[in-house]
């Protein structure tokens, strides 16, 4: 199931997502009032609330928490392992034959569900616990002012009325209005998605302002502070909070993956195969033997034989395997089913920031009005951003970052004069230094529309050159280039001035426009081989993000993403799902996208056929992360996006998430090997049975011999998850192809069906088991055939080479293979070879079981090359 | 920097025949063809492509169309005379009767800044306005714009 956003019409979804953006009136109620009518509207005062107040409001508000953290009960896991059509069925017929009085049969059976269920419940809480305590491992809290201190409370514990104090790092620990702010600057990206901190203000909020990321008082959960300090006052709390709306909006049922559907429908086409098989395997034994209870047993051992039982266990150990390896391999797996899907995965979508880009802002250019390298202009940025006293923001630390001007600039012989702090109606700041000449020198910093207004000259090679309005478009052309190429531009400008005590914005004026700084976060040195490697293993990667076209575009050319179509949220807004998935697949770049988008994205992706893998971290995630076949985030995420993700990568690269990938992909292949054998062989199985039944004056296998026969294939089946695998069966996505699996069915199954048929008529020709008294003969003679071929196919099945040369299973594989087919050979000589209704065999069978196997190494070898050929498998 | 740098006798029309801005733009672009190697066609478009951005009508009768051209030897202009006036959606909305025409190659180092910048301090003074559109041919119009250099 999808979640219902998805199929309801367009203008219902917008509606919810207004709905879902929409504030809480306190809120914005709380940013246009007054500081202090804000502080009394929450019932509190500037020094916070009393311990016991706090303690009070948190009994009626419930705890700050948006993501609840429940796990998984162990009793939901049990009964998750439990529910699962193999092991009902497996139950019952257990439960049946006990009643029937077969009581050894009832115990095998019982030992197979144990089994994979014990087996299947403790790797998955194994799995659940280690990435509850990843969860864990994360605890934040919030300085908040109770009976008049400040203390370190934990976030949970927030209520409305608290004062809280803000520092650079903090995280926002609730909605807050603010009371006071210093230079503080907010990182909101992973709400909104941009890259570059925001300044946040104490002052009154025009009424006019009612859209959350415009509202410049109040700070969201889940954002954090760059820079600067503050008090706030909190408002709204847990689900009631900005974020908590979005939280809400991503509700719906966790989506199936392509892989529980693809089991789903193998197993289903077994129980078909079942439920065909038996009643006739009944009507036609007891109509042709007359023995209706030896006919019911043997039809009811065929079922079990038909169930392809190992496969909860097979598919868990190695999704647990996997998991482990990958956990290694700083990818820690939450919902093991999703391995398979990162294996499947042929279509990545990926944020940008801090996935592709550093997340860490560098300087990038210092260049004249004519955008060429100019170290003057770097040296009177240094000089500002050195002298100004207010909190460095991020743009300050990377000029600040070129240490090597600190000596060369010979900072002590430039006295601080004065400084004019930046303020937000200006945009602008300006320190004023003494020159070693002992003039003044006033140094302007900030956006270049502002600095332009304030510059009637521009000075270009030396000379000093009037802004004549001609003029002022080329230059703007010039600057605007920079702001193309995606980098974040200011303007420096600089006068001179005769020595006086102060200065004030008053002076900012008749300024020389001297050039430009230019930023940028920067790619990742590991992104541009992650994506290569990406591509090589057949996975395209699509990069969306909240941020501005223009950063989104370079940063793409700089990693090496070639940019196809590029669509921004606005586009995506204005299509219908039908439009949006036929330009889907030539899209590689989704800017400005709101998070509503990003799931839009992910869906019409997912309607092209394609496996998406969605990797984000922000709030903003959350519904696109759920939505995805895969989603992975970060250890460093929101907690809303480590919640909605599938796995969680330890650490931040793209790297890290193409090792699991090629895990995933064993992992499949593994699984896929299993699935193989036990469907062909079950197919061949099918006619051998039925052929025998028909024409047999006796069963062709006792019950209990079918059950032992089962038993011991499952044990040889044990190890598939520890197996090798070509890295030609890794090297491309591997989608469930229900369409390769029957093709196999049908070509392989056949092949050993034809050496059940010579089995029979070597057994009943050469060894001359033709009446019921031979039977027990017969039927070992077929016991031994059968558990041999089935051994030895999956070797053949396993790789797409020559087996045994090219391709060699693992040790434990090879080694159980041999060792069962050792054990199938002793039984009918063995102590148990009574018990079990086993007669002795001739001599000459064994050469003759010998050129049998030969021949069907060779017959399926040639068909799988055949089919392999065809490319139909 | 001197006028006379980069305007040649022969790019002076003492009498533009066009009724449009664009038609004035490639009239003035064809005398330059013979000095720069470049198809007049080609530099009307860069003219046109910066008229796009914002108009270069400064206002008092004046235009300065100008436009980077790559591979340039260096800048070049013409100069061009409406007796009837042309719009050239001016900030003043007054038809332009006066056009200087300023081409740079596209190399970066800002050449033309510095040519736009002495051309439009030049014609701020309203006298050297005057004695252009009085001026009786092309001769005498270079021979004004000689006299500006030499001031």
């Amino acid at each position: 199931m999808r979640p219902a956003s998805i199929i309801l019409p367009k203008r219902f979804v917008s509606a919810r997502r207004a709905q879902a953006t929409g504030l809480s009136d306190q809120l914005l109620q709380a940013a246009h009032a007054h500081a202090a009518a804000a502080v009394a509207q929450l019932r509190t005062q500037p020094t916070g609330l009393t311990q016991a107040e706090a303690e009070e409001r948190l009994e009626q508000h419930g705890a700050n928490a948006v993501a609840k953290d429940e796990g998984h009960g162990r009793l939901k896991l049990l009964g998750k392992a439990l529910i699962n059509p193999l092991v009902i069925l497996l139950a019952v017929l257990a439960t049946v034959s006990l009643l029937t009085g077969d009581a050894r049969a009832a115990i095998v059976m019982a030992l197979m569900v144990i089994l994979g269920v014990s087996l299947r419940f403790v790797q998955e809480a194994r799995a659940d616990s280690a990435a509850k305590k990843l969860r864990a491992m994360i605890k934040v809290t919030a300085t908040a002012v109770r009976d008049g201190t400040p203390r370190e409370v934990p976030l949970a514990d927030l209520v409305p009325g608290d004062v809280v104090t803000l520092a650079a790092g903090d995280m926002i620990p609730a909605d807050v209005r603010l009371l006071s702010a210093k230079d503080l600057f907010v990182v909101q990206g992973t709400l909104t998605g941009e890259s570059m901190p925001v300044e946040k203000f104490d002052a009154v909020e025009p009424a006019t302002v009612s859209s959350a990321i415009d509202l410049r008082n109040v700070c969201f959960l889940g954002t954090s502070v760059e820079s600067g300090t503050g008090t706030a006052v909190v408002v709204s709390t847990g689900e009631r909070t900005y974020l908590g709306s979005l939280a809400r909006a991503m509700v719906g049922q966790q989506v199936q993956t392509a892989f529980d559907k693809g089991v789903a429908r193998f197993t289903w086409l077994m129980i078909r195969f079942i439920l065909i098989m038996v009643p006739l395997v009944f009507v036609i034994n007891g109509l042709t033997k007359h023995d209706w209870k030896e006919a019911f047993f043997f039809a009811l051992a065929v079922a079990v034989g038909l169930t392809p039982e190992m496969l909860p266990m097979i598919v868990t150990v190695c999704l647990t395997k996997g998991a482990m390896l990958m956990a290694g391999k700083k990818v820690i797996v939450k919902r093991l089913h999703s391995i398979q899907n990162l294996g499947a995965m042929n279509v990545l979508c990926t944020d940008k920031t801090g996935t592709l880009t550093a997340a860490h802002v560098v300087l990038e250019r210092h260049c004249d009005v004519m955008l060429e390298q100019d170290d003057e202009v770097l040296v009177l940025a240094y000089l500002n951003s050195h002298f100004q006293t207010g909190l460095k923001n991020v743009l300050d630390r990377a000029i600040l970052a070129h240490t090597e001007l600190r000596e060369q600039l010979r900072i002590p012989e430039h006295g601080k004069v004065d400084e004019i702090p930046f303020d937000f109606s200006r945009r602008l700041m300006s320190v004023v230094v003494a020159l070693p000449d002992g003039g003044h020198r006033l140094i302007c910093k900030g956006a270049p529309e502002e600095v332009y207004r304030r510059c009637p000259l521009f000075e270009h090679d030396g000379e000093q050159l009037p802004m004549e309005t001609v003029l002022i478009d080329d230059l703007r052309l010039e600057y605007e280039k920079l702001s193309c190429d995606g980098f974040r531009v200011l303007a420096i400008a600089y006068r001179d001035f005769e020595p006086k005590e102060t200065y004030s914005k008053a002076d900012e004026r008749d300024l020389v426009l001297r050039g430009y700084v230019a930023f940028f976060d920067p790619p990742k040195d590991s992104a541009r081989p992650a994506i290569e490697a990406l591509h090589q293993h057949g996975i395209d990667i699509k990069v969306l993000t909240g941020d501005n076209e223009a950063v989104s575009r370079k940063i793409c050319r700089d990693v090496g993403i070639r940019l196809g179509k590029v669509l921004v949220g606005a586009q995506v807004e204005s299509m219908s799902d039908a439009e949006l998935g036929e330009i889907v697949d030539e899209a590689t770049l989704f800017a400005r996208l709101a998070p509503g988008h990003k799931q839009r994205v992910v869906a019409a992706l997912q309607r092209r056929g394609h496996v998406v893998g969605f990797l984000g971290d922000g709030i903003n995630d959350g519904p696109a992360l759920r939505a995805a076949d895969v989603g992975v985030s970060v250890d460093s995420a929101a907690d809303i996006a480590k919640e909605s993700a599938d796995l969680i990568l330890l650490e931040k690269s793209l790297m890290v998430l193409e090792e699991g990938i090629l895990e995933g992909r064993k992992v499949f292949a593994n699984i896929l090997k299993y699935i193989r054998m036990g469907a062909s062989s079950n197919f061949g199985n099918m006619f051998s049975v039925l052929g025998a039944s028909a024409f047999l004056p006796f069963v062709p296998m006792a019950p209990l011999q079918i059950l032992t026969n089962n038993l011991l294939y499952d044990f040889s089946q044990v190890p598939i998850p520890t197996d090798a695998v070509d890295p030609e069966l890794i090297a491309r996505p591997r989608p469930w192809s229900m369409k390769e699996i029957t093709k196999f069915i049908v070509f392989i199954g056949p092949c050993s069906s034809v050496f059940d048929y010579t089995t029979y008529l070597m057994m009943w020709f050469v060894f001359k088991a033709v009446d019921p008294s031979h039977a027990s003969l017969f039927q070992t003679g077929w016991f031994v055939e059968s558990l041999l071929t089935q051994t030895l196919i999956i070797h053949i099945i396993r790789t797409n080479r020559l087996p045994f040369i090219q391709s060699r299973a693992s040790l434990p594989l090879t080694l159980t293979s041999l060792a069962i087919m050792a054990f199938g050979v002793w039984l009918p000589s063995s102590p148990f070879a009574a018990s079990l209704g086993f007669a002795e065999l001739p001599h000459l069978y064994w050469p003759l079981l010998l050129a049998t196997l030969f021949l069907y190494v060779l017959l399926t070898q040639t068909v799988k090359v055949w089919l392999l050929r065809k490319a139909w498998i | 920097m001197k006028i006379t740098e980069f305007l040649e006798p022969t790019a002076i029309i003492d009498d533009l025949t066009g009724s449009t801005a664009p038609e004035v733009l490639i009239e003035m672009c064809r005398p330059l063809t013979a000095t720069t190697g470049v198809d007049s066609q080609r530099l009307a478009e860069a003219l046109l492509a910066r008229e796009q951005l914002a108009s270069t009508g400064v206002g008092d009768g004046l235009a300065i169309p100008h436009g980077k051209v790559p591979g340039l030897p260096g800048l070049v202009g013409a100069f061009g005379r409406s007796r009837a006036g042309i719009d050239f959606k001016a900030p003043d909305s007054k038809p332009a009767a006066l056009f200087f025409t300023l081409f740079a190659p596209d190399d970066g180092r800002g050449l033309h800044l510095h040519a736009l910048a002495r051309v439009s301090r030049v014609f701020k003074r309203a006298a050297f306005r005057e004695s252009l559109l009085k001026a009786k041919d092309a001769a005498e119009i270079y021979e004004l714009m000689q006299a500006e250099d030499v001031e």
